[in-house]
């Protein structure tokens, strides 16, 4: 008995000291990772036409890239970027740059560009190489981590240093041939006059989603939403976004333009443009949604004294385009023409600033002024002309009375600028100078398309509501 | 059993990789990275790597300019004692608050140089020919200020250089500008930074712009005391600065900074040979 137990006491006691291990995987990490990083790089050697490499810089959106792994470390590389600016990137659709790649796992299977190339000019932290910021460039990448395939097979990545997301396709053979012939730039070319053409045509392209209008920007390389929210707020939302391939092959006149992060607007993911029956839809969830013109813009603008926007500067040569007939040959280049013609060439018109203003002796005040160069000194001087107004119950405002001009030289000049000044409130004049009638104006103060190529900034404008197509838009300040 | 990354990553060799190998890596064990590798860098500013089409040509230029003078002097044991282990090449500058970094060492095992993309290897006017000189210059004065920092870091200089110009010395020395420096005796606003920087600063400058351009400060430096009331006469400070690097060199290293005699050339000489052969082989 004393030997049974003692026995059995030394066998439990061995097999307490026994520690026995399952292996998870069948491998080791090392042979793991080795495999991981040979399947990446095994499927990017495989194609012989390439790949397309789409990245999302944070400065400029999205860049196309056709990429070629040859598994000796050597990739070819062809770039969009002479589409986005050609003095900074002249060529890149058609000289290929031969240069470095490595594999590597740093967490994760890592895809490194070693040596220079066009994804390294997107990100040069020297401003003259691609027109960004000093020691930021177009803020975007050239390691990447691999991470996956998503619904359509593309290959995933994102970037190391910024985070920039990449999507990577493989390219046919007949794309490639397109894409011999420049046809990474002739993409954007396609794009760009397809959308003059459509959506550019109208003044507020708008989309309706659940009965809310939602105003789309598009460029090649970006899309941005705006609409109000419940409370009256302008919410805006922005993606990179990269071309597609569709019209390389000339079939279609524009690809389709691909969100790299889908826009979401109450739950539903906006994924980007898709040309279909001759037009260029709005791809959302699993519809696709057609634009209109609005009309006039779907957000109210903030303008008047101590608001957003107190006035509007009209140069007519920086607002070509956005300044329209009637207005423009009616109304203003009348009043410029008869100014110019009044001064005999002694002063010549530079340009208007119209503005709500709370003058310290007049109180609320419309400020119509007028500055011009005078030949002679060089220099140029400005006068005014003042308004009295009322804003009305539906928003509108109602300029009442104009005051008389006080200096003679003013007064001179007024029948030059006539059609303007009674554009806004009409004055009579008897023989003796006295005012004999007031025809008041109303007017909307709206948003105004801005149809002036490479304008930024707002353009509001004064909509006569009795007249609203002879509106006077400028830019706002 | 494969232990991943170890021994580093297998490239297959190129072009390139093979005359590094033939001209630095075997005569002087040295490594020469051009291919990008953050872990050689600072990990939180935005750089890119060399064009490959550049890494030749340039440390062609880095091999005559630097490598050959002292080797011409001192012979080949001296450079492989003595010289950075690596040499990583950055194809932009390096962007601080109001600077850029041209150059880094870290302890005289590894010199980093920024800008490299800004090599121009189809230099086709003057006015291309002298950026070019300049970029050169810029580049080869990094290599010669770390190296001399190296020799200093090994033998130090006289105690004495440090008592020449003690007032000048200040940490906000970009704040300083090069006629200040001048004035208080220094050959560069960098040179006031501490006296181990104007210490280097006086050699590689002196190799890199040369006597003549040297002498020519000298001369600035004099006018200015005649001009001013300065506390000190600066060119007289150089002079003294001058006299104990030329003394240091001979005594420690045995390396002539000038002609010893008519028909021998001192390292000055051999430098500026290099770098005008270096501009002129480009066009």
């Amino acid at each position: 008995m004393k030997k049974l137990f003692i026995y059995s006491f030394l066998v439990f006691s061995l097999s307490a000291c026994m520690e026995k291990e399952a292996a998870v995987f069948d491998k080791s990490p090392d042979e793991r990772i080795i495999e991981n990083i040979q399947k990446y790089e095994n499927l990017l050697t495989s194609n012989e036409n390439g790949w397309i490499l789409s990245v999302e810089t944070e400065a400029a959106g999205g860049f196309n890239h056709w990429v070629s792994f040859d598994g000796k470390n050597r990739v070819k590389m062809l770039s969009d970027a002479e589409a986005y600016n050609s003095k900074y990137f002249p060529g890149s659709s058609t000289e290929v740059i031969e240069s470095s790649y490595s594999f590597n796992h740093m967490q994760n299977v890592v895809l490194s560009f070693d040596t220079y190339n066009y994804l390294h000019m997107l990100c040069d932290p020297q401003g003259s190489v691609n027109g960004g910021e000093n020691s930021e460039g177009l803020v975007s990448d050239f390691q990447f981590y691999i991470k996956g395939f998503d619904e359509n097979d593309d290959m995933i990545m994102e970037g190391r240093y910024n985070n920039s997301h990449v999507v990577v396709q493989p390219c046919s053979a007949e794309q490639k041939t397109a894409i011999d012939n420049g046809g990474l730039k002739s993409m954007h070319d396609s794009f760009n006059d397809f959308i003059g053409r459509t959506v550019n045509e109208m003044d507020f392209p708008v989309f309706e989603m659940d009965g809310k209008k939602i105003v789309l920007s598009l460029s090649s390389r970006s899309v941005s939403m705006e609409y109000l929210d419940p409370d009256g707020n302008i919410v805006k939302q922005s993606s990179g976004a990269y071309l597609g391939t569709e019209s390389l092959s000339g079939d279609v006149p524009v690809s389709n333009l691909n969100l790299f992060t889908p826009i979401e607007i109450n739950g539903v993911p906006f994924n980007g443009m898709v040309y279909s029956d001759g037009k260029y839809m709005v791809s959302v969830g699993e519809n696709l949604l057609d634009f209109k013109d609005n009309g006039q813009s779907v957000f109210p603008l903030d303008f008047g004294i101590g608001r957003e926007y107190s006035e509007i500067e009209i140069t007519p040569e920086d607002l070509e385009g956005t300044i329209r007939e009637p207005f423009l040959s009616d109304v203003l280049q009348k009043s410029i023409d008869g100014f110019n013609d009044f001064h005999g060439g002694a002063r010549v018109f530079r340009y208007f600033v119209l503005s709500f203003e709370d003058d310290e002796d007049e109180g609320p005040i419309f400020s119509f002024r007028i500055t011009y160069l005078t030949v002679s000194t060089g220099k140029s001087y400005s006068y005014y002309h003042y308004y009295t107004f009322v804003e009305n119950e539906d928003g509108s405002v109602t300029f009442t009375s104009r005051k008389p001009s006080s200096s003679s030289s003013k007064k001179n000049s007024e029948e030059a600028l006539k059609p303007f000044l009674d554009y806004f409130c009409e004055i009579e004049y008897d023989n003796s100078g006295n005012i004999v009638k007031t025809t008041p104006k109303t007017f909307n103060i709206r948003y105004a398309p801005n149809k002036t190529p490479g304008l930024s900034g707002g353009i509001g404008a004064f909509y006569p509501v009795d007249n609203e197509e002879c509106y006077c838009p400028g830019v706002l300040g | 059993m494969v232990i991943f990354g170890l021994g580093g990553y297998e490239y297959e060799k190129t072009e390139t990789d093979n005359w590094l190998y033939d001209n630095f890596i075997v005569p002087f064990n040295m490594e020469v990275k051009y291919r990008f590798d953050p872990f050689e860098l600072e990990l939180n500013k935005t750089l890119v790597p060399v064009s490959e089409d550049k890494v030749i040509p340039i440390m062609n230029d880095v091999k005559s300019i630097w490598i050959e003078p002292y080797r011409a002097l001192v012979g080949d044991a001296f450079i492989k004692t003595f010289s950075p282990k690596k040499y990583v090449l950055v194809g932009s500058p390096e962007y601080n608050d109001e600077t850029i970094t041209l150059g880094q060492a870290e302890g005289g095992k590894k010199i980093v140089l920024f800008r490299m993309n800004w090599y121009n290897t189809d230099v086709k006017d003057d006015a291309e020919k002298q950026e070019q000189l300049e970029l050169i210059q810029s580049m080869m004065k990094t290599v010669h200020h770390e190296f001399a920092h190296v020799l200093h870091q090994t033998v130090l200089y006289p105690e004495e250089y440090m008592n020449i110009t003690p007032s000048g010395y200040t940490s906000q020395w970009n704040n300083v500008d090069s006629e200040e420096a001048l004035e208080k005796g220094f050959i560069s606003s960098y040179a006031c930074a501490s006296p181990d920087e104007d210490f280097v600063e006086m050699i590689s400058r002196i190799l890199v712009y040369g006597r003549e351009a040297f002498d020519a400060q000298v001369e600035e430096a004099s006018a200015l005391y005649a001009k001013k009331s300065l506390q000190y006469d600066p060119a007289k400070a150089l002079r003294d600065k001058e006299s104990i690097v030329i003394s240091y060199l001979k005594s420690v290293w045995n390396i002539d900074l000038y002609d010893p005699a008519p028909g021998v050339k001192g390292l000055e000489t051999l430098v500026q040979e290099a770098i005008q052969n270096a501009v002129n082989k480009t066009n």
